[in-house]
């Protein structure tokens, strides 16, 4: 697993993390019914910062960042995304969501809409954007995710690796500041992975403030600036790739990695 | 290579073969019945059964309703014109019966001059309809139509001024612009809240005021040229009513002489059949009388039986009990059956002796007859058995049994069991007789009968259409007598206007007089019961004046505005609610309840889902009441109940009320189909919708309900389809649906007794509505598979 995400150099020059912050997680707790599946959740993240999430499963790696866009709800601690402080007001969770871009595991593409519908809508409905400027920004993205030809296309008529870069565009059309991304590759074939990877590459170098939950240590060595090791719903630990990587402090964190990396 | 290629070359084979087919068992049809209904034993045996079972349906069916009459008056005359072809040899339907009423089974009592608007209402229901179901054929704008035509169809079927529909509408325009003022300035809660409030106080508040005046004013404009034209009308409409009455006569003694040679013909042809009928006369009876020998003789066997089982007269074999009473029964039995035999004898021998005419007298009318043509029949005749010849065997029998005991032997038994065969048998050859006597009759008559039959049909196609046309007259007449007897109300109230709006500045004065007397604690009570215990009886004498008083004045303002209604109206003339009925009302409530019920099951299937605890509690209980009870129920409850919850003195239609009911019935339904559609999406479009930032609403309309409800289609299909044909029910709260109607053409003398006509048509028409919506559905589902996947 160790091998890398992309052979090209990558281009480090606008990958600057700046001192504005954009999410801050302050004594974060989240139970579902009585279990209590994210504990004391400190966690602040500038501008510009690439963080790999990574953890045994089950450990609540899903949950936290769903909750960074209110999928789920939290019950003690502040999230403040943006400067706006996540509650249960309708408006400031909208307003965060249309900022906050989000790709799932399996997509969640829209099947009973073409590509391009599935990237418009969200523009047109909720920015107010005219359905002409929408659809151009929509190929904008298309293009940039390398598949403008499939527009007119039902998500059913594409491949995996295709329908999560039309996922990654569809989020990209509401020009978000972060994206959020929950094991985005882990449902597709390794060529489709890779395919996928480098999109997310050319975000990063783009950029993006991005959170990404993923098990692609390849990926996570070459982009990110911090990876955060999660377990049972703890930080358990949280340090620049090549530290974490080479000079694990905890046990956990060895075996984890340990068994991620060792086969 | 090219010398292997040059060698080789004499190996292949230059010309191609001609195609062969494959062998005939092998292609085409034979194939596919060799593959679909012959592939083995169970096949086999299925086909044989189901080509049974089809031919045996449709043997009983199809002569029946293709032998069918179409022109009669009566179900009387569909009998006699049935009887003269077929005689009893098969029924056949009386169709005349829809011939005469199908108008009536469509649109119930509306008038007829006025079927135009229905039917215009159901072809631009179409036309509404197109934008909905087939909305990638045509353009876009038709939906503006589509918002616009429920009031159009209401307008174009009730009738009332143009402008009725049109403020009706403007209440949806003030909802929706005070939705957009208030979303800008407030959340959707208020701007909803606000809408519905805009909208009630339109209807309700502003809405009639506007009516009345816009009525006045025409109506001031138009009172004295109506004024002018109504006695104008009093004038004419009796001259016409005259014209139409000396129509009327002389259509009914043209009908009076068609009926005459109607029946002439059917005289001519009873005596063409005269034969035929005294043949039946004597196989009947005589059939009878072989039934009872039969009977005797199986009797007989039975005493045989019982005697050999005992060997003998039935003897107690020890003085037991039980043996006593076996002996005993067994001994009554065979009295019970000895008693039988001589009923059964005498019975047959009074049936041939005085139910049967001699056959002498049959060969002397066959002789006599005319239809001689068949000379073989003279030669059957003398095949005929002496009526003597049967009666005499038959005494004899009756004389041998009459002596019977118990202790026949059992060689008597067995001789007069011979001699009741040979009894039997000598009637039943007599009876054969006659039956190829009476087939030959029938075949000569044949083509005598033809002429007569042929005149029949002509003569009643002839007395149809006369009677048509004396419909036609009735009801021209009966139309410009009720317009009479309305001019002449309408004429009074024009003349009384103006002094009944000088009479209310009056009225209004002595009804604030009178309230003043009243003491102010009751001024607001609207009725005496209303007073408290220890009011004194003056209070109540002047609470009683002060409502007397302010009824009337509410009374004449009321007649005043009635009158304006009527002299002011631009528009169609307006038809009350009992005059609607037949398909025309199924297909009324079914539409309404179809269209109303898809957005309310919406909503409610939402409500089941939602997390707000009120919402979701108040749409559970609903679903769970309305379903739980049946719809008959609820219907009675529209009829019924609700009156005693509205304010008294509300008159609220009773269509409109099981209108509203059969909604909310089926929306509960739709709502649990729509719910299993929107379980059955993936929670992922709800997130993917979500972390897009759509509102509730947004992800409602653009993600999950198309694809919920693409999933529900053929269970929304299914509700709508039990739905209407549901709306038969309303029959048991007095509305006159088809089956309703059924019953009132039933109630005719002419057509008492017809059933099976009826229902046919009925049910005919309910299943091209119903086949139509499930193709349709089909339709759909297949065109949104296609797309989507
Ligand atoms: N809706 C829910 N209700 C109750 N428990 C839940 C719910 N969703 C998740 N959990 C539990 O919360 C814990 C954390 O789940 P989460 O999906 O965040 O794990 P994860 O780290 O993303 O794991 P994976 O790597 O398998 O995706 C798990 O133990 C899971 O069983
Ligand atoms: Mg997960």
């Amino acid at each position: 697993m160790s091998e890398l995400a992309t052979n090209r150099e990558i281009d480090r020059s606008n990958m600057t993390v700046s001192d504005e912050v954009a999410i801050q997680i302050n004594d974060m707790n989240k139970w579902y019914g009585t279990f209590h599946v994210l504990r004391d959740i400190n966690l602040t993240v500038n501008r510009g910062e690439r963080i790999v999430i990574c953890g045994p499963s089950g450990s609540g790696k899903s949950t936290l960042i769903r909750c960074i866009n209110r999928l789920e709800e939290h019950q003690a601690g502040q999230i403040i995304v943006d400067g706006t402080e996540l509650s249960s007001d309708l408006k400031n969770i909208d307003k965060i969501r249309s900022e906050v871009g989000m790709c799932f595991q399996h997509f969640n593409l829209f099947p009973h809409l073409t590509i391009l519908e599935n990237c418009t809508l969200a523009p047109i409905w909720v920015r107010k954007t005219p359905k002409k400027e929408a659809e151009e920004t929509a190929m904008h993205y298309l293009e940039k995710v390398k598949i403008p030809e499939q527009a007119d296309k039902y998500p059913g008529q594409l491949s995996g690796g295709q329908q999560q870069r039309v996922a990654i565009a569809r989020s990209l059309c509401m020009k978000p500041r972060i994206m959020l991304f929950d094991e985005p590759t882990s449902a597709l074939d390794p060529e489709m992975i890779k395919e996928v990877l480098d999109t997310m590459i050319e975000l990063a170098e783009e950029g993006m403030t991005m959170l990404c939950v993923t098990h692609e240590m390849g990926f996570a060595r070459q982009v990110a600036n911090r990876v955060i090791f999660m377990d049972a719903g703890q930080i358990v630990e949280q340090n620049e790739p090549e530290e974490f990587f080479n000079n694990p402090q905890s046990d956990r964190t060895k075996l984890f990695l340990s068994q991620i990396l060792g086969h | 290579m090219s010398e292997t290629h040059a060698q080789s070359v004499s190996y292949v084979r230059e010309t191609m073969l001609s195609e062969q087919e494959p062998p005939v068992t092998e292609r085409g049809v034979i194939k596919w019945i060799r593959e679909n209904l012959f592939s083995g034993w169970v096949n086999i045996l299925l086909t044989v059964i189901s080509l049974f079972v089809i031919y045996w349906a449709l043997a009983l069916v199809l002569p029946w309703a293709f032998g069918g009459v179409w022109n009669a008056g009566s179900l009387t005359e569909c009998r006699e014109v049935l009887f003269s072809f077929y005689k009893d040899s098969h029924d056949g339907a009386c169709w005349a019966v829809i011939e005469d009423r199908w108008l009536q089974i469509l649109f119930g009592f509306y008038p007829p001059e006025l079927y135009w608007r229905p039917i215009l209402a159901f072809v631009l229901f179409f036309v509404a309809l197109a934008p909905v179901l087939f909305a990638e054929r045509v353009p876009g704008q038709l939906i503006w139509f589509t918002v616009v035509y429920p009031f159009l169809a209401t307008w174009l079927i009730w009738g009332g001024a143009v402008w009725t529909p049109i403020l009706a509408l403007l209440g949806f325009v003030a909802a929706f612009v005070a939705y957009k003022i208030l979303s800008k300035v407030s959340g959707p809660i208020v701007a909803n809240l606000g809408a519905l409030v805009a909208a009630l106080v339109w209807w309700g508040a502003l809405m009639g005021p506007i009516d009345d005046s816009l009525n006045r004013m025409v109506g001031a404009g138009r009172l004295e040229d109506t004024v002018a034209s109504l006695n104008q009308q009093a004038e004419d409409l009796p001259v016409q009513i005259a014209a139409l009455e000396a129509d009327a006569e002389a259509k009914a003694s043209e009908i009076a002489a068609a009926v005459e040679t109607k029946n002439a013909l059917l005289v001519e042809m009873t005596e063409i059949r005269i034969e035929e009928f005294a043949i039946d006369q004597q196989i009947e009876p005589k059939e009878d009388a072989v039934q009872l020998l039969n009977g005797a003789e199986e009797s007989i066997g039975q005493i045989e039986d019982i005697l050999s089982e005992w060997g003998g007269v039935p003897e107690a074999a020890s003085d037991s009990e039980a043996d006593l009473a076996d002996a005993e029964a067994a001994a009554a039995s065979i009295d019970g059956l000895i008693a039988d035999v001589n009923k059964f004898l005498g019975d047959a021998l009074n049936d041939i002796e005085s139910n049967t005419a001699d056959p002498a007298d049959v060969a002397a009318l066959l002789a006599a007859g005319a239809t001689q043509a068949d000379a073989s029949i003279t030669e059957d005749i003398d095949a005929l058995v002496a009526k003597s010849d049967l009666t005499d065997s038959l005494g004899d029998l009756i004389d041998l049994a009459t002596g019977l005991t118990a202790d026949a032997s059992a060689s008597d038994l067995a001789a007069l069991r011979a001699d009741i065969a040979t009894a039997s048998a000598l009637v039943q050859s007599d009876v054969d007789t006659l039956d190829g006597i009476k087939d030959k009759i029938i075949a000569a008559n044949a083509s005598d009968l033809e002429a007569p039959q042929a005149a029949l049909v002509a003569n009643m196609a002839q007395l149809t259409q006369l009677r048509d046309e004396a419909t036609t007259i009735a009801q021209d007449n009966f139309r410009i007598s009720s317009q009479q007897t309305e001019n002449r109300g309408f004429l009074t109230a024009l003349n009384s206007l103006t002094e009944r709006e000088n009479s209310l500045p009056e009225l209004r004065a002595t009804t604030q007089e009178l309230r003043d007397a009243v003491p102010s604690a009751y001024r607001n009570m609207i009725d005496v019961n209303q007073l408290p215990e220890d009011a004194t009886s003056e209070d109540a004498a002047a609470l009683n004046a002060y409502l007397g008083a302010r009824n009337q004045e509410l009374s004449v303002g009321a007649s005043i505005r009635d009158t304006y209604a009527e002299l002011g109206r631009v528009g169609l003339r307006p038809i009350d609610s009992r005059q609607i009925g037949g398909f025309m009302l199924a297909l009324i409530i079914g539409i309404a309840g179809i269209v109303l019920s898809l957005p309310l099951g919406i909503l409610l299937a939402l409500g089941r889902q939602s997390h707000l605890f009120f919402v979701n509690k108040i749409c559970v209980a609903f679903i769970e009441v309305i379903r739980g009870v049946p719809l008959i129920v609820w219907l009675f409850t529209a009829s019924l109940l609700l009156n005693y919850f509205l304010p008294p003195g509300t008159n609220f239609d009773l269509m409109l009320r099981v209108i509203i009911m059969v909604t909310l019935f089926s929306a509960a339904y739709i709502a649990e189909v729509i719910r299993g559609g929107l379980a059955a999406l993936p929670t992922g479009q709800y997130e993917g919708a979500d972390s897009l930032g759509l509102s509730y609403w947004q992800s409602m309309q653009l993600i999950v309900l198309p694809q919920a409800l693409k999933i529900s289609i053929p269970g929304i299909v299914n509700t709508f389809i039990g739905l209407f044909k549901d709306t038969v029910l309303v029959v048991f709260i007095g509305l006159l649906d088809p089956i309703g109607l059924s019953n009132a053409i039933r109630a005719d003398t002419d057509w008492n007794g017809i059933y099976w006509e009826l229902f046919v048509f009925i049910g005919a028409l309910f299943f091209i509505f119903c086949f139509g919506m499930g193709r349709y559905s089909l339709y759909l589902e297949r065109k949104l598979q296609r797309e989507h996947r």
